[in-house]
C-alpha cells in the first residue's frame, strides 16, 4: 500500500514512503515537519494550505502526495533565506496584513504566483487572483495593501 | 470531584473596578515559576480587576492575582496574563502596557498568555474586556514593580526615592554618578530580602500625557514569525513520538451508539482504538491512517438516532417550543405599560425576524495535542477560556488542578466560538490511551457542527412607529 516518492521541497531532496492517496499538506506538516502550511477546511475551499507546485499554486490539502513525484514544491518556509524575509512577506510584515495570521502563509504563496504572472497587477486583477483565499478576520484592506506595495518592491527590484 | 461548568457572567460594566487600588506582593520564585522561569523575582499584584471577567468563582488562595510580572536574573522582563491572542492585537497591546510602566522598550518584554502553570485567571477573552480591565492590571502590576525596584535602590544607596529616575530598565539616580539595572538589583539577595517591607502603598500609573509607547502602533511581536510560518499554532504543536487522532463523529445530535465491530481496524498495522462509552476514535502514526481506520469503523457502527426537527422547519419548531420568560432581568427601570403604549399607538409597525444558526468559524478549526506525564497532563489547544478547559481536563481525568496544564498558543481565530475544551479532552483521552503524546485537529464538518453556535432565533417586534422619546 505504501510507496515511495521523491519531491523536491524547497530546493532539497525528499524520499516519501508513504500511501499514495496521502494529502501532500499531511506529508509536509506531519512527516517533513513543514508545519507553516495550513489546514483550513481539508476541502480546498479556502486555500490556507496553498504551496506552489512547479511555480503553480496548489491546494495541498486535496492533492494526493502519489501525483507529485519529481515536481518541485515551495512552502512558506522555502520563501525566506536564512533571517531575510522575501519582498511579499516583508509586505505583509510592514502592512500588517494579518489578525490571527492563519491564512498568512497562503495569501503570500498566492501573491507570491500572483506577481510571477502578473508582475504589475491592477487591483481588480489582484482581487481575483486572491478570490480563492479566505481570511476569516476579514483583513482583506490590509492584504490588499501588502499585495500592491509587494507589487511596487519586486518591481523596483527587477529594474535594478 | 465533579464542578459543574458555570455559564459565563454577563458583562457588565462596573467602572469602579477599572480604578480599584490593587496591592502587591512579591516573593523569590516560586518552584512551579523557577522551574519555568528561572531564578528572579516574582511580583503578584492583587486586586478585583481581573476577578471581574472571571466565572465560577472559587476560593483557591491565588484566585485574586491580577497581574504576574518575574524580573529574571538574566533581565528577561517576563509578564503572565490569562488573555489569550486569536487575531484581536492583545500581544502588542498587553506588551505595550507593561513597557510603559516599567519604562523599557517593548522588545525587553516577554508576554506569556494563557498557561495555566503560570497565568493569573483572568476568567477569559471575550467581550472586548481585555483593554478595559486587562490593561488596567498589567500596568498597575508593572508600575509597582517599577516603584518596588525603586524603592530597593533608594534603600541601597541611601537617597530619597525621588531622586532616582528609571531609563530604559536602567535605575539612575539624579546625580547620574549612581545606576544599576533592574535585572542587577534581583540578583542580590540582601535587596530582595528587604523588599517585604518596603512595598509602596499607593500604585501611580504614567499619565496619558507622559506616554512613550502606549497609543503608538506596535507591529504584532511575534509578526516576522507569523509570515515565515514559523508560528506554532495550537495544530502546528508537535511533541516527540507523537501519535495522531480521529474521533468517529455520530451521524446526528444526541445518537447512542448500539454497537461497533473493531475486529478489522484492530488488524491495521499501528493503529489504537479507543472507545469510552459513546467516544469512540483511532491514534495512528499520521492522520491519514487514522482518518482512514475511523471510516472503517464507522461502516460497522449501529446508532440509535432520535427523531430531530427538519432543518426547514426549525423555525416554526423554535416558536411552537419557546418557553415563557427567559432573557434579560429587569433593571427595575421600566416606565408605562407595553400594551397601554401600543394601544393607544396612531401607527404601529410590525416585523418578524428569523435568524439562523451562525457557526463562528474561524480558520484554525479546534485543536489540541495532549502528553501525559504519569498522572499529569499538559495540554496545548486554542480557546479563549484556559482555566475552563483546565476545569474540565480536571473533572473528566478526576485531576487535582496541579495536574493539569493548559497553554494556548496564539491560535487562529475564536470569533466566541473557542470556549469549551471538549477538543482538550478528546486529546488528553487518546494520548492517555495509547501511551503517548496524541494531536487532534477537528475535521472542518465537525468544527461547523460542534456544539457552540450564535443561537436560532424568531423574534417579532412590534413598534409605536409614531412615537417620539420623551
Amino acid at each position: 500500500m505504501e510507496n515511495t516518492f521523491t519531491i523536491q521541497v524547497n530546493g532539497r531532496n525528499e524520499s516519501i514512503t508513504t500511501d499514495p492517496e496521502r494529502p501532500l499538506l499531511d506529508v509536509l506538516r506531519e512527516d517533513l515537519g513543514l508545519t507553516g502550511t495550513k489546514f483550513g477546511c481539508g476541502e480546498g475551499q479556502c486555500s490556507a494550505c496553498s504551496v506552489l507546485v512547479d511555480g503553480k499554486r496548489v491546494r495541498s490539502c486535496v492533492t494526493p502526495i502519489g501525483k507529485l513525484a519529481g515536481k518541485k514544491i515551495l512552502t512558506i518556509e522555502g520563501l525566506s533565506n536564512g533571517d531575510s524575509l522575501h519582498p511579499v512577506q516583508e509586505a505583509f510584515l510592514s502592512a500588517a496584513a494579518f489578525q490571527c495570521g492563519y491564512c498568512t502563509p497562503g495569501m503570500i504563496i498566492r501573491t507570491v504566483e500572483l506577481l510571477e504572472n502578473k508582475p504589475n497587477p491592477t487591483d481588480e486583477e489582484i482581487l481575483n487572483w486572491m478570490e480563492s483565499n479566505l481570511c476569516r478576520c476579514c483583513g482583506y484592506p490590509k492584504i490588499l495593501e501588502a499585495i500592491q506595495s509587494a507589487a511596487k518592491a519586486t518591481a523596483k527590484g527587477d529594474s535594478q | 470531584m465533579t464542578s459543574p461548568v458555570r455559564p459565563f457572567d454577563g458583562i457588565e460594566e462596573e467602572r469602579y473596578e477599572l480604578f480599584e487600588m490593587n496591592t502587591s506582593r512579591f516573593e523569590l520564585s516560586r518552584r512551579e515559576f523557577l522551574s519555568i522561569l528561572g531564578p528572579g523575582l516574582l511580583i503578584l499584584t492583587y486586586g478585583s480587576t481581573a476577578l471581574a471577567q472571571r466565572f465560577g468563582r472559587g476560593d483557591r488562595g491565588d484566585d485574586s492575582v491580577s497581574a504576574r510580572l518575574h524580573i529574571g536574573q538574566d533581565g528577561t522582563i517576563t509578564v503572565m496574563t490569562g488573555k489569550v491572542e486569536v487575531g484581536q492585537g492583545s500581544r502588542a497591546e498587553l506588551t505595550q502596557a507593561a513597557a510603559e510602566e516599567l519604562k523599557v522598550d517593548p522588545s525587553h518584554i516577554r508576554l506569556i498568555m494563557g498557561d495555566t502553570a503560570l497565568t493569573p485567571d483572568d476568567g477569559g477573552t471575550y467581550g472586548s474586556q481585555s483593554t478595559p480591565r486587562t490593561v488596567p492590571a498589567i500596568r498597575r502590576g508593572a508600575a509597582a514593580a517599577r516603584d518596588i525596584l525603586i524603592d530597593a535602590a533608594s534603600r541601597m544607596w541611601g537617597i530619597d526615592s525621588e531622586r532616582i529616575q528609571v531609563v530604559e530598565g536602567v535605575l539612575k539616580d539624579s546625580s547620574g554618578e549612581k545606576s544599576i539595572r533592574y535585572a542587577e538589583l534581583v540578583d542580590r539577595p540582601e535587596v530582595v530580602e528587604n523588599l517585604q517591607s518596603s512595598v509602596p502603598s499607593g500604585v501611580e500609573v504614567k499619565p496619558v500625557s507622559e506616554w512613550e509607547v502606549m497609543g503608538t502602533s506596535l507591529p504584532r511581536p511575534n509578526g516576522k514569525d507569523i509570515v515565515m510560518g514559523n508560528h506554532r499554532y495550537p495544530s502546528d504543536i508537535v511533541r516527540p513520538n507523537m501519535g495522531y487522532g480521529k474521533v468517529l463523529r455520530p451521524p446526528a445530535y444526541d445518537t447512542t451508539l448500539k454497537s461497533i465491530d473493531p475486529s478489522e481496524v484492530e488488524k491495521m498495522e499501528g493503529v489504537t482504538i479507543v472507545r469510552d462509552g459513546n467516544f469512540v476514535g483511532c491514534v495512528a502514526p499520521n492522520s491519514f491512517r487514522a482518518a482512514k481506520a475511523v471510516e472503517a469503523l464507522a461502516k460497522t457502527a449501529e446508532w440509535e438516532i432520535p427523531d430531530h426537527p427538519s432543518s426547514k422547519n426549525l423555525y416554526s419548531y423554535l416558536k411552537d417550543h419557546a418557553r415563557e420568560g427567559g432573557g434579560r432581568r429587569s433593571r427595575g427601570d421600566e416606565k408605562g405599560s407595553v400594551e397601554e403604549g401600543l394601544s393607544n399607538a396612531s401607527k404601529t409597525l410590525d416585523a418578524e425576524f428569523d435568524i439562523a444558526y451562525i457557526q463562528h468559524a474561524p480558520l484554525e478549526p479546534r485543536a489540541a495535542v495532549a502528553e501525559w506525564k504519569g498522572d499529569r497532563v499538559t495540554v496545548w489547544t486554542g480557546s479563549q477560556v484556559p482555566t475552563r478547559v483546565h476545569r474540565e481536563l480536571c473533572d473528566a481525568f478526576d485531576l487535582e488542578p496541579d495536574q493539569a496544564r493548559v497553554i494556548i498558543p496564539d491560535t487562529g481565530g475564536g470569533f466566541g466560538g473557542k470556549h469549551t475544551g471538549e477538543v482538550a479532552v478528546e486529546a488528553a483521552r487518546f494520548a492517555r490511551a495509547a501511551g503517548k503524546p496524541v494531536s487532534l485537529r477537528w475535521t472542518r464538518k465537525k468544527n461547523s457542527l460542534g456544539r457552540i453556535f450564535v443561537p436560532l432565533a424568531s423574534s417579532k417586534p412590534r413598534e409605536d412607529w409614531m412615537r417620539k422619546d420623551p
